[in-house]
């Protein structure tokens, strides 16, 4: 499977993931493409979908928790409004955040 | 009902007017603190006796990490000839860099820490904004 496909098949998923969940995608396109691109290039490598922007320890267990969906993403959602990648974000910061990925 | 002297009201006043201005104060410190289990690699803590560094943790496929960058390159500008060494860190490129994000306890990017001479640190995990960091120079450098 090439890059391409893999990455759209990710973005697929994450589309599912979102909707049955109650979240959204980052209303910024591009930016959730560079995110889905960096989590296929990652399964491509390591074979799991690691987070992009989080660092791989090579310890399975602690690692396991970076994959994606990680561990860490809904925390963040609450928090925040969105998970640390910025691939996912509460419906209700949606709109907030539009204006910014619009610049 | 039990009458509360003027003197123990006056006191009262006084430990909340201190306890006002130390609180303040530690908040001006922008968080730098001593973290227990971190030590300065030796290049870092040679760097250290002339002033402050700063490390920007960074790595491929990381959006914000190259929406950070143009901040980077600003504040290298600006601190070009002082006693602020700013050194990115590609934080995948290989084991040692991997071992320095380790020992600052880094488990996302982008991670800035900015690191006061006398070893204290600052930490700003994900987009962090040029004024934060800049604020963050100056009060290590005081």
């Amino acid at each position: 499977m090439d890059i391409d496909e893999r990455a759209k098949k990710i973005k697929e998923w994450a589309q599912k993931y979102a909707e049955r969940k109650g979240f959204e995608l980052y209303p910024d396109e591009r930016r959730v493409d560079e995110v889905i691109k960096g989590l296929a290039a990652r399964q491509e490598k390591f074979g799991k979908r690691y987070c992009p922007c989080r660092i791989i320890t090579g310890n399975e267990i602690e690692d396991r928790k970076i994959i994606c969906p990680c561990a860490y993403h809904e925390e963040e959602l609450i928090k925040g409004g969105a998970c640390h990648c910025r691939l996912f974000i509460k419906k209700e910061y949606k709109e907030a955040v539009r204006g910014e990925a619009d610049k | 009902m039990k009458q509360i002297s003027n003197s123990k009201i006056a006191a009262v006043i006084a430990v909340l007017g201190v306890l006002s201005v130390c609180i303040s104060g530690c908040i001006s410190q922008s968080g730098y603190e001593f973290v227990g289990g971190v030590s300065h690699p030796k290049e870092i803590n040679d760097l250290l006796k002339n002033g402050t560094v700063v490390l920007f943790f960074w790595k491929n496929n990381c959006p914000d990490c190259d929406k950070m960058k143009p901040t980077l390159t600003n504040l290298e500008g600006q601190y070009k000839g002082t006693n602020v060494t700013i050194i990115r860190i590609n934080i995948e490129q290989n084991a040692k860099n991997k071992d320095i994000g380790k020992n600052y306890g880094v488990t996302a990017t982008p991670t800035t820490i900015v690191i006061r001479g006398d070893g204290a640190i600052a930490k700003f995990v994900g987009p962090t904004e040029e004024n934060t960091l800049k604020s963050a120079i100056e009060d290590a450098r005081k």
